[in-house]
């Protein structure tokens, strides 16, 4: 998935807003257990997401994202297709 | 039992004409302002134009990036200042009980700069699209939040806000910390960044701040027969008040010791102080029993002094009811003339040229005092620095409201 258009702008949210290293995020990586995010880590991102690809993701959906590439997927699906 | 005593052994600064004890006390002693033309937001519409704003300030030097963004500007500089302060102490953290040190710091407005950004945004995107950092970052205990989670204290941790005396109050209050052993070392100050669209509107609305923009480091003219207003300013500034005992232990670099502190309140408006002055002397008079040294042994007075028209001349009749004939005797500066008025931040700042005043022996001057006014007829130390006795200082903060709070610092003898 690197080098995929929205993992990338996903994988610079997690580097300059929450100071993750860019080495750790990788498809599977867990939020909690590999990167670390607390909760409101978690909300912090579900905002910068929102923000970076203008979409909504409500808070039951945030819930079922645990991973890096659970995040991208569910962005994918609300972007607009071209 | 001796009551515990409580010595500043670490300073840290950010202001509009220095950052950094060094450069921020050789341009005080050099009479150098800070004062500019706002250049951030467009003043046209306003009749004041200047502000003392720092322009060369790097959080990045201080936070990473991220930290940076989750903090707003004032808790920025407290931060900063924070680092500043425990580097020049000397005191090693990792080897000291955290539980013992807390943080207690003032600001009177608290992060009103991403409070304004998310309100505008709140217009614009809804309400519902807000910034989970808004209260983060926006309420004003966030400064002594930060400054503990970044060296990791654990004792008190509080934020004080009356106005322009927030600084002076909040360091008058680690002192009765460690006076009373709820702590052994205190960070602690005060800082604020006011520089906003709205919130110099506000000021303006007042019609406290000076219209005379041009040139801007003329416009701040403390006891000045032409003054006509303050200056708004941002900046900080952190002490390390630690109990006498513990910084002797450990042969800590002693700046001064804090031995008074005196509160008052004139009851009287919430903008316009008590035109007798009566309540700053009693609160003037406080600080000096709390110090237990009567009126003619204070060598140096740093005045409140915003360059309005009220306060100067209520302070200057304060200092004569407490210091009666000696009133004319003792050298007062006001160093708001170069640093603009920096709200909750001004006592700390204020502090710190106190704290340099005994070290090097030397009292910074009034500057743009050009034009005596009858009724501001003290020794202000005009325009040029002087070498003097400094033994004992006295440092006034009056706040909107008629909040009063008096420091006395003095010359440490070991």
């Amino acid at each position: 998935m690197p080098g995929d258009p929205v993992f990338d702008r996903v994988e610079s949210l997690l580097t300059e807003n929450l100071a993750v290293a860019r080495e750790k995020i990788r498809p599977e990586a867990d939020f909690r257990h590999d990167l670390g995010l607390d909760s409101f880590g978690a909300v912090e991102l579900g905002f910068a997401v929102e923000e970076e690809f203008a979409i909504e993701v409500t808070d039951e959906e945030m819930a079922s994202i645990t991973t890096v590439g659970d995040l991208v997927e569910a962005v994918r699906k609300k972007l607009p297709s071209d | 039992m001796d009551r515990r005593r409580a010595v500043v052994t670490g300073m840290g600064v950010i202001a509009c004409n220095g950052i950094g004890v060094k450069d921020f006390w050789s341009a005080n002693l050099a009479g150098k302002s800070g004062v500019k033309a706002v250049t951030a937001f467009d003043t046209s519409m306003f009749t004041a134009r200047t502000a003392g704003s720092v322009d060369d300030f790097d959080v990045l030097g201080f936070l990473d990036k991220r930290d940076a963004r989750r903090l707003d500007r004032f808790s920025h500089f407290g931060v900063a200042a924070s680092k500043m302060a425990l580097e020049d102490s000397g005191l090693d953290l990792e080897s000291e009980d955290r539980e013992r040190i807390g943080s207690i710091i003032g600001s009177g407005l608290g992060g009103v700069i991403f409070h304004e950004e998310q309100i505008l945004a709140g217009y614009e995107k809804g309400v519902h699209r807000l910034n989970p950092l808004c209260v983060p970052r926006i309420t004003p205990n966030a400064v002594s939040a930060q400054v503990g989670i970044y060296h990791g204290l654990l004792g008190p941790n509080m934020v004080v806000s009356t106005a322009c005396a927030s600084g002076t109050h909040a360091i008058g209050e680690a002192l009765r910390k460690i006076q009373y052993g709820e702590a052994d070392v205190v960070f602690t100050g005060g800082v604020e960044a006011p520089l906003t669209h709205f919130t110099f509107g506000a000021y303006c609305a007042m019609k406290v701040l000076s219209k005379r923009n041009d040139p801007p480091e003329k416009a701040s003219r403390p006891f000045d027969r032409d003054r006509d207003g303050f200056v708004l300013a941002e900046g900080g500034a952190v002490l390390i008040l630690e109990e006498r005992e513990h910084a002797l232990r450990r042969g800590a670099h002693i700046h001064a010791e804090l031995t008074g502190y005196g509160l008052s309140s004139g009851a009287y408006n919430i903008v316009i102080p008590d035109p007798t002055g009566h309540d700053t002397a009693r609160a003037m008079h406080l600080a000096i029993r709390d110090a237990a040294v009567a009126p003619d042994g204070v060598d140096y007075i740093n005045a409140h002094a915003t360059a309005t028209g009220a306060n100067d001349a209520a302070e200057t009749k304060g200092i004569k009811e407490v210091f009666g004939d000696r009133a004319w005797q003792v050298p007062i500066s006001a160093t708001k003339s170069m640093t603009g008025h920096a709200i909750g931040a001004a006592g700390a700042i204020e502090a710190v040229v106190c704290c340099m005043a005994i070290q090097d022996q030397m009292i910074p001057p009034t500057i743009n005092l050009d034009t005596p006014d009858p009724e501001c007829d003290l020794d202000y130390v005009a325009n040029v620095a002087r070498a003097g006795k400094v033994g004992v200082v006295l440092s006034n903060s009056f706040g909107f409201g008629n909040a009063n709070a008096c420091l006395v610092f003095a010359r440490h003898a070991t």
